[in-house]
C-alpha cells in the first residue's frame, strides 16, 4: 500500500526536521509554556477579596458581622474607612475590591467593585452566603449542591486536557503552513516534480512526519497532565489515541490549505496565525460557548477545535468512550477530509 | 532627519503592498472587537438542566415555572437519576434537580424543604456561575449591595475597553517583528547598512508607522466601544491618549527586542505569540483575575506592560481617573529594560 516513492519522502522529509535546529524550542519549549500558563492561571475563582470595613458600632455585632465574613478564606480585611467618601477612594484606587458599612440601626450595606463584572458577582455570592442570617427573608427551599466530575471545582483539570488540544493545533498549523511554501521558495518543488512521486504522494509524504510530531506532542503535553499536574485521567489512552487522529488530519489539512493559498512561509506562516485566533477563542477552550449569544452558538459548528475540546476533556474527566463521542469523531473526519482534499486540489491547479 | 523621513516611507509602502499586514493592521482588530463585544463573556442564560420529580406535587410545578421565567434555566424532565445521569456524560446538561418525594409535605409542614442540586464541574468557571445563580435563586438574600463603577456588571464593560490593550500588545509586538525579521531575512538589512542611514534611525523609521497603526486601533475601538457598545467613558481622552503613547514604548521595545534575537519570521511569530500575546490575555488581567494566581505568576504579571495599562484604561473608561503615577512608572522602567537587553541582542549580532 506505501509506496517506496512515498517511504523516500518521508525519509527525506525526516532529515529536513532534524536538520532544522529551530524547529526544537517550538516542539518543546512552546507547550510547557502553554502548560504553565492555561493550568495555573485561567481561572476566575478569587479568595482574599480585600474589604474595607465602616464600621459605626465598633461593639460585638460588628465584631460577629466580620467574624462570618472572615471565617471563610474569602475575605481580607485590607483597612478600615472613616467615611464613605474615604471607602470609595479605597476601592477606586483599587486597594479594596469591595466595601462594608455596618451602620448605627445594625443595617449592613455593601459596595463592590464591579469593573470585572465576573468577580463581582462571585464576591456577591460569597457576601450572601456568608451574612446569610442577617438577612430578613428565610430560603423556603434549601439547595443541596453537589459538584460532579471536579468536586474541588479545580480549574487546572478543565485547562489542562483542554491545552492538549490547543498545542497540537498551534504546532501542526504552523509548521504545516510550512510545508508546501518551503520547498517551493528554495526552488526545490520543481525537482520533486520531475520524479515520477504524484501529488499527492508529495503531500502525504509532508504530511505523515508532522503527524507523529503532532502524537509526540499529545503524550508530552497528557503525560504532563497526569504526572505533574496531577490531573485525573479517567478514560482510556488507547482510545484517546485513536480519537486524536482525525483531529490531527484536520489541524495538519489547516495548515497546509494556509500553504497551498501562500506563495511565501510569511505569508502562510501569517495565515495560519490569523486562521488561529478565531478557532481557539470560537472552541470553548478558555471562554465558555454556553456563555455565547445563540446565533455565534450555532456558528461554532464550523469550529474543528470545538469538537476535539469536547473529545478530549470528557475522555480526562467523565471516562467517556466511543458511544458518547462518535458524532464529534465523525465531525473531524468531515473537517479533515474536506480541508485535505481542498488543498490537494488547490495544489494541483497551481502545478497546471 | 532627510534619511529618516525616507526610511518611515518606505515602510508605508510595504504595508500598502502586503495585503496581509493592512488585514492584521485593521480587519484583525474589528474582528477581535466584535468577537469580544458580542460572544466572550462567562454570563449564563437558558442553562440546560434536567429535573428528576419524586414527587410531582403542584409545588413542584410552580417552583420550576417560576425558575424558567427567570430565563437562566432550561428544564428537561427525566424519568429517573440513572438517565440524568447519562446527559451529563453526554455533556447536554450542565445542571440538574432531584426533587425528593417528601418535598411538599415538609414546605407545608415545616416550611422549608430541601432539594439536590447537581452541576457538572468539568468547566470549574462555569460550575461556579452555575452555583451562584442557584444560591442567588434560592437563599432570596435580602442583603443591600451596590455594584460601583458597572452597576449592572455587563461582561462588555470589562472586556472590550481591555481590549485596546491587547490589541495595541499584539500589532506593536507582531507588526515590527515581522518587519525587522522580515527584512533581514530577505537580506535587506546588508542593503540598508551599506547606505549612511544610521543603524537607530532604520529601526526608529520600522517602528514608528507601526507605532501609528496601533494609535489608529485605538481610536477606531474607543469609537465603537462608545457609539456601539455604549461603554460609559468617564474619564478624558486627552489622557487615554497620552497613556497610550507612553504605552507604545514598553510595546515596540518588546518588539524590538524579540526581533533582535529572532532569526526567521516562524520562529518569530512563535516566540511573540508564546512569550508575549499568550501571557498578555492571560496573565495581565485581562478576563482572569491575578490575584488568585500562583506568587510566581503574579511576579510575571508584573514585568507584562499589558498588566499596567489595563489598569490605566479601565480607570479612565469606568472610574475616571487622570492620573496614574505607579502604572506610568512601571510602563517607563520596563520600556527601558526591553530596550537595553534588544540593543545588546542587537550588538551580539552585528559582531
Amino acid at each position: 500500500m506505501i509506496s517506496s516513492r512515498l517511504l523516500a519522502m518521508i525519509r527525506k522529509e525526516f532529515i529536513h526536521i532534524r536538520r532544522d535546529r529551530r524547529l526544537f524550542p517550538i516542539i518543546v519549549v512552546a507547550p510547557i509554556i502553554q502548560l504553565f500558563l492555561f493550568g495555573y492561571a485561567v481561572s476566575l475563582d478569587i479568595k482574599g477579596v480585600p474589604l474595607v470595613v465602616m464600621d459605626e458600632r465598633s461593639d460585638i455585632y460588628s465584631r460577629e458581622v466580620l467574624l462570618s465574613l472572615t471565617s471563610s478564606d474569602y475575605f481580607l480585611i485590607q483597612e478600615s474607612a472613616n467615611g464613605l467618601k474615604d471607602m470609595e477612594e479605597t476601592i477606586k484606587s483599587g486597594r479594596a475590591k469591595a466595601g462594608l458599612v455596618i451602620r448605627k440601626n445594625k443595617a449592613l450595606s455593601i459596595f463592590i467593585d464591579g469593573v470585572d463584572n465576573n468577580t463581582a458577582a462571585l464576591i456577591e455570592g460569597y457576601f450572601e452566603k456568608a451574612l446569610l442570617k442577617y438577612s430578613s427573608s428565610k430560603p423556603e427551599v434549601l439547595p443541596i449542591t453537589r459538584i460532579l466530575y471536579n468536586p474541588e471545582m479545580k480549574t487546572v483539570n478543565f485547562m489542562v486536557p483542554g491545552v492538549t488540544g490547543l498545542v497540537i493545533l498551534v504546532i501542526t498549523m504552523v509548521l504545516g503552513s510550512g510545508i508546501l511554501v518551503r520547498e517551493r521558495e528554495i526552488g526545490t518543488m520543481e525537482h520533486l516534480l520531475v520524479t515520477p512521486i504524484s501529488a499527492s504522494e508529495i503531500i502525504t509524504g509532508k504530511l505523515l512526519p508532522f503527524l507523529l510530531i503532532g502524537y509526540l506532542e499529545m503524550f508530552l503535553v497528557v503525560g504532563a497532565g497526569i504526572l505533574i499536574f496531577h490531573i485525573p485521567f479517567r478514560g482510556n489512552l488507547g482510545f484517546l489515541f485513536l480519537a486524536t487522529f482525525p483531529f490531527l488530519l484536520t489541524s495538519l489539512s489547516m495548515g497546509l490549505f494556509a500553504s497551498t493559498i501562500s506563495k511565501t512561509q510569511q505569508q502562510a506562516v501569517i495565515t495560519a496565525f490569523m486562521m488561529l485566533f478565531p478557532n481557539i477563542l470560537l472552541s470553548g477552550f478558555m471562554f465558555p460557548i454556553e456563555s455565547m449569544p445563540l446565533v455565534i452558538q450555532r456558528l461554532t459548528v464550523i469550529i474543528p477545535v470545538k469538537y476535539y475540546m469536547i473529545i478530549v476533556r470528557s475522555i480526562f474527566q467523565k471516562g467517556a468512550g466511543i458511544q458518547t463521542l462518535w458524532n464529534e469523531i465523525l465531525a473531524l473526519f468531515g473537517f479533515g477530509c474536506t480541508f485535505f482534499l481542498l488543498s490537494i486540489f488547490a495544489f494541483r491547479k497551481k502545478l497546471l | 532627519m532627510h534619511s529618516f523621513l525616507t526610511i518611515l516611507w518606505k515602510e508605508f509602502i510595504h504595508i500598502r503592498r502586503d495585503r496581509r499586514t493592512v488585514v492584521i493592521a485593521f480587519i484583525f482588530p474589528l474582528f477581535m472587537t466584535i468577537l469580544f463585544g458580542y460572544a466572550i463573556s462567562f454570563d449564563l442564560k437558558q442553562i440546560p438542566t434536567g429535573v428528576v420529580d419524586f414527587d410531582k406535587s403542584p409545588q413542584v410545578r410552580e417552583m420550576l415555572l417560576s425558575l424558567s421565567a427567570s430565563e437562566y434555566f432550561n428544564f428537561t424532565i427525566y424519568p429517573s437519576v440513572k438517565e440524568m445521569s447519562d446527559g451529563f456524560q453526554k455533556g447536554d446538561l450542565k445542571c440538574g434537580f432531584v426533587i425528593p418525594p417528601e418535598f411538599s409535605r415538609n414546605l407545608s409542614r415545616k416550611g422549608f424543604s430541601k432539594i439536590q442540586v447537581l452541576i457538572d464541574g468539568s468547566d470549574a468557571n462555569l460550575a461556579r456561575k452555575i452555583s451562584q445563580i442557584i444560591q442567588r435563586f434560592f437563599l432570596k438574600s435580602s442583603l443591600n449591595i451596590k455594584f460601583l463603577y458597572n452597576p449592572e456588571l455587563h461582561s462588555r464593560n470589562f472586556v472590550v475597553p481591555g481590549l485596546i490593550v491587547i490589541l495595541m500588545t499584539i500589532l506593536g509586538v507582531i507588526l515590527t517583528t515581522r518587519s525587522i525579521v522580515g527584512e533581514r531575512e530577505r537580506g535587506n538589512f546588508e542593503l540598508l547598512s551599506t547606505t549612511p542611514v544610521r543603524g537607530e534611525i532604520i529601526i526608529l523609521g520600522k517602528l514608528i508607522p507601526y507605532g501609528i497603526i496601533a494609535l489608529i486601533n485605538v481610536f477606531i475601538i474607543t469609537g465603537f466601544s462608545l457609539l456601539i457598545f455604549h461603554i460609559p467613558f468617564k474619564g478624558s481622552f486627552l489622557s487615554l491618549f497620552f497613556y497610550s503613547l507612553l504605552f507604545l514604548f514598553p510595546t515596540l521595545a518588546l518588539g524590538t527586542m524579540i526581533s533582535a534575537f529572532a532569526t526567521t519570521e516562524l520562529t518569530a511569530i512563535t516566540v511573540s505569540f508564546v512569550s508575549t500575546m499568550l501571557p498578555s490575555i492571560i496573565l495581565s488581567g485581562f478576563i482572569f483575575p491575578v490575584r488568585n494566581m500562583p506568587q510566581w505568576l503574579q511576579w510575571i504579571s508584573k514585568i507584562i506592560p499589558a498588566t499596567h495599562f489595563l489598569h490605566i484604561v479601565r480607570g479612565i473608561f469606568l472610574k475616571g481617573i487622570g492620573v496614574f503615577p505607579r502604572e506610568s512608572l512601571w510602563l517607563f522602567v520596563l520600556g527601558v529594560i526591553y530596550l537595553l537587553i534588544a540593543t545588546q541582542g542587537v550588538k551580539k549580532r552585528v559582531e
